[in-house]
C-alpha cells in the first residue's frame, strides 16, 4: 500500500518558545510600486547624426527641453547614465495614478524610447526570526533565495521587498484545525494571525472534540490509538500520533514575522483562516466541501456566515479518486467569486493528481527536493499546475535527521496539545500552502487582480526546473519518460526521484518575488532558439508576455539585441523578433511596458555559429544559401524602412 | 534510498480513499431535485423511506440544495448501489455521489 501521508518529527527547536510571548518589533515599512518618486528614467531615440554634429551636453539640454516642452511638464536633468539614458527631475514627487500617468504621457514622445519611475532600491527583506535562513535541517530554506545549493526555494525575501502581505487578505487552511496559542500564530483579537474560523466536522466521533460543527476551530489532536481500530469509523486507518497539520501549514502561510521569534510566514500580514474538515485519520468530501464554501463566504445550512472570506483556499488533504461532481460544482462556485483554490497533488508516488487537486480550476501542487528534482513521494503529471519545495531526506541514515524538511510550527503533544514547538515535515501537503501564501502577497499587492490574472501570473513567472541533480549517483530520468514508470513490485526508479518538466511538474518551480511583481507589472516572456547558423533567420517568440492587469491593451514590446557580431533585424516592436546574425554571442531582450508605466524584460542568450558546409545539414564556412540570402534581404529592407520611419 | 526510504520508515498515516465506510451504510453527497425542500429533516427521512424503502440518514448540509445522507445498506457494493439507484430513481435527486475519506497530503 502506498504511503499517503509522510508526517516527519525531525525536529523539535526550541526556539525562544519557553514561557515568553514573542515581542513584537516594528515591521519596517517597504517601498511598493506604488510610492512615490520625484524622478523618471528617459531613454531617447538613437539620433546619432546629431549627436555626432553637436556637443553632447547641447544634444541632452536640448532633448529634455523638447520634452519638457512638448508634455507640459517640467523637466531637469538629474543624472545622466548614458548618452541616451537620463533620470530626470519631476516638477513634484507623486505616486500611483498621477505617476502612472505622467509616465505614459513622457513614453508617448516620439522621441523617448521608453520612460520608468526612477525609484529606491533596498536590500532583500529579511525577517529576524531565527528560524528564518539556510541551515538545512533546523531553518526555512525553503523561503530563500536560490541558491546553487538550494534550487528550489521560493524566494520570498525578494517578494517582501515589495509587499509583506495585508491583513485585508485572508487565507484558509482547510485542514485539521489550528493551535491558536501557538506564539508565532495566536488570535488575531488579540494581535495574532488566525481567524475564529470554523470546524465543520459533523461527526463527533471523527472531530474528536465532543461534537459536531462548531465555532471552534482549534484542533484537539487527531491521534489514532489502537482501541480506536476496533470503531467501524476508523477502519483502513492506521495508529498515529496527532500530525498538528493544520498548525503547520497556518505558520507556513502566515505565521508572525519579524518578530524575533520561531519562524517567518509567507504573509507577514496575511491572516489565516482556519476551517477544521480533517479529523481523526481523515475527513469526509461532505465537510471539506461545505467548509470550502464557508471559507468563501457562501452560505452553508445550519452555520453562520463567515464574516471574514478568503481569497485563497489552501487544501493539503485529498486521495486517489477522480474529481467528483460535489467538488467540481464547488470549484466552480468559488471559481465565480473570483476565489483561487490550490491543492496538493498527493504523496503516492503517482503519476496524477490526487481529488481534489485534480479538479478543473484547482491548482494542484507538486513537490520538489531542496535541487528542484520532484521529490520521491511528490505524485506527477499532466494535472499538476506548479512544483514547490515539498521537504527531503537526502542522505540520511536510520534514526538520524532530515536534511531538508519543511519547517514550521508545531506542537509535541502525541495526543491532546503539548509544548508549542517547531518541527520538520514532509509531502506535498507543504508545498501547497506556499503557492497559497503567494498568492495571498499577489492580492496584497493587487488586491483588483482577476482570479484569471492571478493564476496565470502565479504560472507564468515559475521559474525553470533545472536541467539534473548532479549528486545523483545514477542520473535521474525524466518524469515524462515513458521508462519512468514503476516495476512489478510498484518500485519507480531512483525511488520515485525524476527530473521535473513542463509535462509532470507542472509550469515550473514557484518564484514568489516574480509572482508578485507580477501582480503589479507587466511580464515579458522571451523564447527561441539558443543557437543559430550564421545568417539563419530565426524568431524569437514574446508572444506569451502579458501586460499588468488591466493593461492589455496598451502591452508595448521593444527588442534590443547585443553581441560581438552583426546582425539584421526585423521589426524590434512587435511581440516577436525576426533576426539573423553572423558568427558571434547574442544576448536578446525584449522589454514589455504598458500604460501602468511598469516594465519588464527578459533576455535569452543566442550563440550563432559560423556555418561549415552548405544545404539542409546546417553551415558552410559562412556561406549563405538562396534562401537565408532572401531573407536577410528581407529583413534589412524592414530594418531599413523602419530607420527611416523612426527618423 | 533517500526520499523515500525516509519517508517510509516514518509513515505514520495510511492511504484511505475511498475505503470503509461504517457498516451497514453508505454515506452519500445528494442534490435536491426542484420543488423538494429538507427543511423538515425527519419528515424527509419518513417520506424517502416511504416512497422508495430505503432507510436514509441525515448528516450534515453543504448547501441549500446539497446535503451528506447516509443510506443504509448491507455492506457490500451491490447492494448499496441497488439503493442508491432506488433513491435516484425516486426523483427526489438529482445527482448522488460518493462522500469519500480525504486524508493529510
Amino acid at each position: 500500500m502506498k504511503a499517503s501521508q509522510l508526517i516527519l518529527g525531525v525536529v523539535a527547536l526550541a526556539w525562544a518558545l519557553s514561557a515568553t510571548p514573542a515581542q513584537t518589533q516594528k515591521v519596517a515599512r517597504m517601498p511598493s510600486a506604488a510610492i512615490a518618486t520625484d524622478r523618471v528614467i528617459v531613454k531617447f531615440r538613437d539620433d546619432l547624426a546629431r549627436a555626432q554634429a553637436t556637443k553632447a551636453e547641447t544634444v541632452t539640454h536640448d532633448r529634455i527641453a523638447g520634452l519638457a516642452t512638448r508634455t507640459g511638464m517640467q523637466l531637469q536633468l538629474a543624472r545622466s547614465v548614458t548618452a541616451q539614458v537620463h533620470a530626470l527631475r519631476l516638477a513634484r514627487a507623486m505616486g500611483g495614478a498621477d505617476l502612472q500617468a505622467t509616465i505614459a504621457r513622457i513614453g508617448r514622445d516620439a522621441a523617448v524610447e521608453y520612460a520608468v519611475p526612477d525609484q529606491r532600491k533596498y536590500r532583500a527583506l529579511m525577517p529576524n526570526d531565527p528560524g528564518y535562513g539556510t541551515t538545512p535541517t533546523t531553518q526555512q530554506w525553503y523561503l530563500t533565495p536560490p541558491s546553487s545549493t538550494f534550487v528550489a526555494p521560493i524566494d520570498a525575501e525578494h517578494a517582501w521587498d515589495i509587499t509583506t502581505g495585508s491583513s485585508q487578505v485572508v487565507v484558509a487552511v482547510i485542514d485539521s484545525g489550528v493551535l491558536y496559542d501557538h506564539p508565532d500564530l495566536g488570535r488575531v483579537a488579540q494581535g495574532g494571525k488566525i481567524l475564529p474560523g470554523y470546524d465543520m466536522i459533523s461527526d463527533p466521533v471523527i472531530a474528536n472534540d465532543g461534537d459536531g460543527r462548531d465555532a471552534d476551530a482549534s484542533d484537539p489532536g487527531d491521534w489514532v490509538t489502537q482501541a480506536d481500530l476496533s470503531n467501524a469509523t476508523f477502519k483502513g486507518c492506521a495508529v498515529s500520533d496527532s500530525s498538528w497539520h493544520g498548525t503547520h501549514i497556518a505558520g507556513i502561510i502566515g505565521a508572525a514575522t519579524n518578530n524575533g521569534v520561531g519562524i517567518a510566514g509567507i504573509g507577514w500580514r496575511t491572516l489565516v483562516l482556519p476551517v477544521r474538515a480533517l479529523g481523526k485519520c481523515f475527513g469526509y468530501d461532505s465537510d471539506i466541501i461545505a467548509g470550502m464554501r464557508w471559507a468563501a463566504g457562501l452560505s452553508v445550512p445550519d452555520v453562520p456566515v463567515n464574516p471574514n472570506p478568503a481569497r485563497v483556499l489552501s487544501m493539503s488533504l485529498g486521495s486517489q479518486d477522480a474529481c467528483t461532481q460535489p467538488y467540481a460544482d464547488a470549484v466552480n462556485e468559488l471559481s465565480r467569486s473570483g476565489i483561487l483554490v490550490v491543492a496538493a497533488a498527493g504523496n503516492e508516488s503517482a503519476g496524477a493528481s490526487d481529488a481534489p487537486a485534480n479538479c478543473a480550476g484547482v491548482l494542484s501542487v507538486t513537490a520538489l527536493r531542496h535541487v528542484g528534482t520532484k521529490v520521491g513521494f511528490a505524485n506527477w503529471g499532466t494535472d499538476v499546475a506548479i512544483a514547490a519545495p515539498g521537504g527531503n531526506c537526502v542522505n540520511t541514515a536510520q534514526g538520524s535527521p532530515c536534511l531538508y524538511p519543511i519547517v514550521s510550527t508545531s506542537n509535541d503533544g502525541t495526543k491532546q496539545p503539548g509544548n508549542m514547538t517547531y518541527d520538520g515535515q514532509l509531502g506535498t501537503s507543504f508545498s501547497t500552502p506556499m503557492v497559497a501564501g503567494v498568492a495571498g502577497l499577489m492580492l496584497a499587492a493587487n488586491p483588483n487582480i482577476s482570479l484569471a490574472d492571478l493564476r496565470q501570473r502565479l504560472l507564468l513567472t515559475a521559474r525553470a526546473f533545472p536541467a539534473a541533480d548532479p549528486s545523483e549517483p545514477t542520473p535521474l530520468l525524466s518524469c515524462s519518460d515513458p521508462k519512468f514508470t514503476a516495476d512489478t513490485a510498484g518500485n519507480l526508479p531512483n525511488d520515485g526521484r525524476c527530473n521535473c518538466d513542463k509535462t509532470s511538474c507542472g509550469a515550473g518551480m514557484l518564484d514568489a518575488a516574480g509572482a508578485v511583481r507580477s501582480a503589479i507589472n507587466p511580464v515579458a516572456v522571451a523564447s527561441g532558439p539558443s543557437s543559430a547558423g550564421a545568417g539563419q533567420t530565426i524568431t524569437i517568440d514574446g508572444s506569451s508576455s502579458v501586460a499588468s492587469p488591466g493593461n492589455a491593451a496598451s502591452i508595448a514590446y521593444r527588442w534590443q539585441v547585443t553581441g560581438d557580431g552583426t546582425t539584421t533585424l526585423g521589426a524590434t516592436n512587435g511581440p516577436t523578433l525576426n533576426l539573423s546574425a553572423t558568427a558571434g554571442s547574442y544576448n536578446i531582450t525584449l522589454t514589455v511596458s504598458d500604460a501602468s508605466g511598469h516594465s519588464d524584460s527578459r533576455t535569452v542568450a543566442l550563440q550563432v555559429t559560423a556555418n561549415t558546409s552548405t544545404g539542409g545539414g546546417g553551415g558552410g564556412g559562412g556561406a549563405i544559401d538562396a534562401a537565408q540570402l532572401l531573407a536577410l534581404v528581407a529583413l534589412g529592407l524592414i530594418g531599413a524602412f523602419r530607420s527611416r520611419r523612426r527618423d | 534510498m533517500q526520499d523515500r526510504r525516509a519517508g517510509l520508515l516514518l509513515t505514520v498515516c495510511l492511504a484511505v480513499a475511498c475505503a470503509a465506510v461504517p457498516e451497514g451504510s453508505a454515506r452519500v453527497i445528494v442534490t435536491l431535485a426542484p420543488g423538494v425542500s429538507l427543511s423538515d429533516r425527519a419528515a424527509f427521512e419518513r417520506m424517502v423511506l416511504a416512497r422508495t424503502a430505503v432507510q436514509i440518514g441525515y448528516i450534515a448540509a453543504i448547501s441549500d440544495r446539497v446535503h451528506a445522507i447516509s443510506v443504509s445498506c448491507e455492506p457490500s457494493d451491490v447492494d448499496c448501489a441497488r439503493a442508491r439507484a432506488v433513491l435516484m430513481a425516486s426523483g427526489l435527486f438529482t445527482s448522488i455521489d460518493d462522500d469519500r475519506r480525504r486524508s493529510r497530503s
